[in-house]
């Protein structure tokens, strides 16, 4: 990596903010339109404590619903990619699920569990088990076929032909697919939050939204942000460590 | 030649969800350490007799016989390499030969794992691999996977070596180099090895009995005993009984497919 590739990321956001910043400056945009990002982190200072308090409130459903999502879709991912019948039977049916935007799915989960976490933590999940289940059906699916005739030749059996070639050979699309999934669990327990919460960051917004204190809008929008490319870093790390073989590093 | 080993008596077969056989009544005799090549044009079944050895399909009709007794399953005692080398690309070379062996023998697998490793490094002495077996597949060229693969379907010592068109892929330098490898293994290991291929040179380069399929659904058409001295040298590709031995093969294939078509 040279010098300019590592310090990219950087310039490409501070650039951002510079920009944001002087544009607001310079069109004199009023605050309740679109506030200065220095008044946004400003704001986040001063409310540090009841922001974290709902950011963290955020992290744990939207954690519980990926953790969820986790066991779900590997588990349909493998029922999917290895049986055709599976596959022909709950596709169409997973890729229509898919398909609902999961906004409209929070007022029936309010009618039953009520406003707080559980309708949250489902909304987390339903959002982020699609591509693991599609991503590891896709890896099992592509294992060549003689690969398993030699493993099924000397008399291996199904679970073995599964841990020594399905799993490993499927785990490049795993941990792709987590790192989408765990940004799109925090996207569904932050749509939750915005139309039936008392806590969490998307609760945060619309209440400061409500109250027209649009700079905490914007803090809450970057503190989502940070959140995202925080757990997005987890998951890339854990990629390269587990499947460094198929980058060829 | 000594008693049968491998036998195919009146086998066909037809796969799940199809209504043509794939090879229809067909008869082979294999004694213990012999090599035989099967040639033949596409699709005349010589996969499908790959699959009925291995125990990978049962036969539909007839026996698959393997001293004596009727294959019907997968027996651990056969080896498989193909024209892809298949090898596992997170795994390093030493520990890709070693698979067979963590299915094979799973039960005393760890206890033996070192006396394992010294047989790995004994058969990629013998296919002339020194200092790979830290490498991971992608490191090494086609040729060298190909080793690889080889040994990896040598190392559980099966009696019976099943190799579909292992050289296929490769450029005609490799390919040679490659032939004299598998001659060295099969001198040093003693298995009995069936070559599928439809390169003619190197089934008369290789095999001491060569058979020819066509047809379809695919039978044995003829088979020819391979009368060149061994150990063969690749000098002797160019000998003028060498390629005698080439052109009789191929104008026995051309008499069959006029037949057919």
């Amino acid at each position: 990596m040279t010098k300019a590739e590592r310090f990219a990321p950087y310039i490409t956001v501070i650039g951002f903010f510079l920009l944001w910043e002087i544009g607001v400056r310079l069109f004199r945009i009023e605050e309740f339109i679109l506030p200065t990002p220095s008044a946004a982190l400003a704001k986040l200072w001063e409310l540090r404590s009841p922001i974290a308090a709902n950011a963290w409130q955020t992290v744990w459903t939207s954690m519980v619903g990926f953790s969820i999502s986790v066991v779900v879709g590997v588990f349909l991912g493998a029922l999917i990619g290895y049986s055709r019948l599976a596959y022909a039977a709950l596709y169409p049916f997973l890729v229509g699920f898919n398909s609902v935007p999961k906004a409209a799915l929070v007022p029936i989960f309010v009618i039953w569990f009520g406003i707080g976490s559980p309708p949250a933590i489902l909304t987390a999940f339903l959002i982020s088990f699609f591509p693991i289940a599609v991503n590891v059906a896709t890896g099992l699916a592509t294992v060549e076929p003689e690969l398993q005739d030699v493993l099924r030749a000397l008399g291996a059996s199904k679970a073995e032909v599964f841990f020594k070639v399905g799993l490993p050979r499927s785990a490049p699309y795993f941990f792709a697919s987590l790192k989408v999934a765990v940004t799109l669990a925090f996207v569904g327990a932050v749509i939750s939050e915005i139309s039936a919460s008392n806590a969490g960051i998307g609760y945060l917004m619309i209440s400061a939204s409500s109250s027209l204190q649009v700079p905490l809008v914007y803090a809450g929008l970057i503190t989502i942000a940070a959140i995202g490319i925080f757990f997005y870093a987890i998951f890339a790390i854990l990629e390269t460590r587990f499947t460094s073989w198929a980058y060829r590093k | 030649m000594n008693q049968t080993f491998l036998e195919l008596e009146g086998v066909s077969l037809t796969y799940p969800n199809t209504t043509k056989p794939a090879i229809a009544d067909m008869n082979l005799k294999v004694a213990r350490g012999e090599f035989i090549a099967v040639v033949g044009a596409s699709g005349c079944g010589k996969s499908s007799m790959m699959k009925l050895v291995s125990g990978l399909f049962p036969a539909t009709q007839g026996q698959v016989r393997l001293e004596g007794k009727v294959i019907t399953k997968p027996t651990g005692n056969v080896g498989m390499a193909f024209q892809n080398p298949t090898l596992l690309p997170w795994r390093n070379v030493l520990e890709n030969v070693l698979l067979p062996l963590e299915v094979v023998r799973k039960k005393d697998f760890r206890s033996h794992k070192t006396e394992f490793m010294l047989e790995v490094r004994r058969l990629l002495e013998l296919v002339g691999l020194q200092d790979v077996e830290t490498k991971f597949p992608w490191q090494l060229s086609g040729g060298m996977q190909q080793r690889v693969s080889l040994c990896r379907a040598l190392i559980h010592k099966p009696e019976i070596l099943l190799l579909d068109e292992p050289f296929a892929a490769l450029d005609a330098f490799t390919k040679e180099e490659l032939w004299l490898a598998m001659q060295e293994l099969w001198r040093a290991t003693k298995c009995t090895v069936v070559l599928v291929t439809h390169d003619l040179r190197e089934a008369v380069f290789l095999a001491d009995t060569i058979y020819l399929m066509g047809g379809k659904p695919g039978r044995v058409i003829t088979q020819r005993n391979n009368p060149l001295a061994r150990p063969r040298v690749l000098d002797d590709v160019y000998t003028s009984a060498y390629i005698a031995e080439v052109q009789d093969l191929r104008h026995a294939i051309g008499e069959v497919r006029e037949v057919v078509a």
